[in-house]
């Protein structure tokens, strides 16, 4: 505040439009990004703005952080390890969505030892980023027991959604009309899906080019029809109930 | 009389070589080149000027000199179909581009990042930007402050609470 530094130099990557640097940030690993938020209160703000959200790689780092030696603590580490991450993907969504600016992408992958007391902070984080039309969305939650995490309602009005990647999770019928009109790519790996679910889907996603299956469970048949554009069904593999 | 030296350059930008029709670009220190329309078109910005017939005479390209606008010609002759014989050759080509190794470079860099982004070159933005991550990579935060000229306008206590909060990225 105080000090005078000499300092003839520019500094013009600050001054690079914003939608310049989020491009620059997209070549580096989350755990980059979130360095450059010290870098300055301008770089606070273009690391808090960056609308592409990988909290499947941040995970790993978070996992990594103070590896447990002994095997009593392990799990008492990990339950701490996940809500220190919890709570990171909070904040930063929070932020982001105050900034009122789209979402380009959520990735999320997560470790729960309880679905029932975390199904309603996942909840929340779709619901935000339906809110702030994001176009690609990938959830990837594993549970310790058998019970999957229920996707809530909120997701089927995501209407600029292109891509939606599921793993461990529950496809459940909506009560409301599924909007995703934009929808072009699916992606469910180990989720659970009813057959009238499955119909539901490709005869209301108009757009949809590419569905793939692989390990589902819940549905025995798959009949797709009125999905004209259709092509491809690469892993088309289910696991009977 | 000195007409018939000026007389080329003052010439419309209207003007063809063979079939190929040439735009002139001048720069904002005034340099005029003459380039082919095919090529130029790699720049969205230009292609929409041809699109609606507002190419025909000289195109101003504001904010960016005669030196960067060299540079950027150079890279549409590259990337123009048929220039490179391989994508290898492309490539390696590309490298004098992608590296920075100083700050030299680096204002290079930004200068044809900002051409770029007013021509709408998706593939020369997307070569700048990699390359200022690529200086990124492996720095420090007062490393990154030194080479970019980043004036942190932070106190200590608020830098250290932001280390804090994101502390796992700081980590290993």
């Amino acid at each position: 505040m105080g000090d005078t530094v000499e300092d003839n130099e520019i500094d013009r990557i600050s001054e690079l439009p914003p939608f310049i640097v989020h491009q620059i940030m997209s070549h580096l690993l989350v755990k980059e990004v979130a360095q450059t938020s010290i870098l300055s209160k301008r770089w606070q703000y273009l690391q808090r703005s960056f609308p592409i959200f990988d909290f499947d790689e941040a995970y790993r780092y978070f996992m990594e952080i103070s590896c447990p030696i002994f095997f009593r603590s392990k799990r008492g580490r990990l339950r701490i390890n996940i809500r220190r991450f919890i709570e990171y993907v909070n904040a930063s969504l929070l932020r982001f969505c105050e900034l009122k600016f789209s979402m380009q992408k959520l990735r999320i992958l997560i470790s729960l030892l309880d679905i029932k007391e975390s199904s309603c902070v996942l909840d929340k984080w779709i619901g935000l980023a339906t809110e702030n039309g994001v176009k690609e969305l990938d959830f990837d939650v594993r549970t310790l027991t058998d019970s999957a995490y229920t996707l809530p309602g909120i997701i089927f009005s995501a209407k600029l959604l292109t891509t939606l990647k599921l793993a461990g999770c529950k496809l459940e019928q909506p009560s409301d009309t599924i909007r995703f009109l934009s929808l072009k790519s699916l992606t469910l790996n180990y989720v659970c899906i009813s057959e009238v679910m499955l119909q539901k889907i490709t005869s209301e996603c108009v757009l949809l080019e590419e569905l793939s299956m692989s390990n589902c469970w819940g549905a025995k048949r798959v009949h797709v029809f009125e999905a004209w554009m259709l092509v491809e069904i690469p892993h088309m593999k289910l696991k009977k109930m | 009389m000195s007409t018939a030296a000026t007389a080329d350059a003052s010439s419309s930008g209207d003007t063809t070589e063979g079939s190929v029709r040439l735009l002139t670009l001048q720069s904002e220190d005034g340099e005029v080149f003459e380039v082919k329309e095919t090529i130029a078109t790699q720049s969205v910005t230009i292609k929409g000027m041809v699109d609606d017939d507002c190419a025909t005479s000289t195109i101003p390209v504001c904010n960016v000199t005669g030196r960067t606008l060299a540079m950027v010609i150079e890279w549409w002759n590259k990337h123009e179909i048929g220039a490179v014989s391989n994508e290898k050759e492309l490539k390696e080509w590309e490298s004098q581009f992608d590296t920075i190794d100083d700050k030299s470079d680096r204002d290079d860099v930004y200068d044809l990042l900002m051409a770029a982004n007013y021509l709408n070159i998706p593939t020369l933005l997307d070569c700048c930007t990699s390359a200022v991550a690529e200086a990124i990579k492996g720095k420090s935060t007062d490393e990154m402050r030194e080479f970019f000229d980043i004036k942190s306008d932070f106190d200590e206590k608020e830098e250290d609470a932001l280390r804090k909060e994101n502390q796992w990225a700081f980590e290993n």
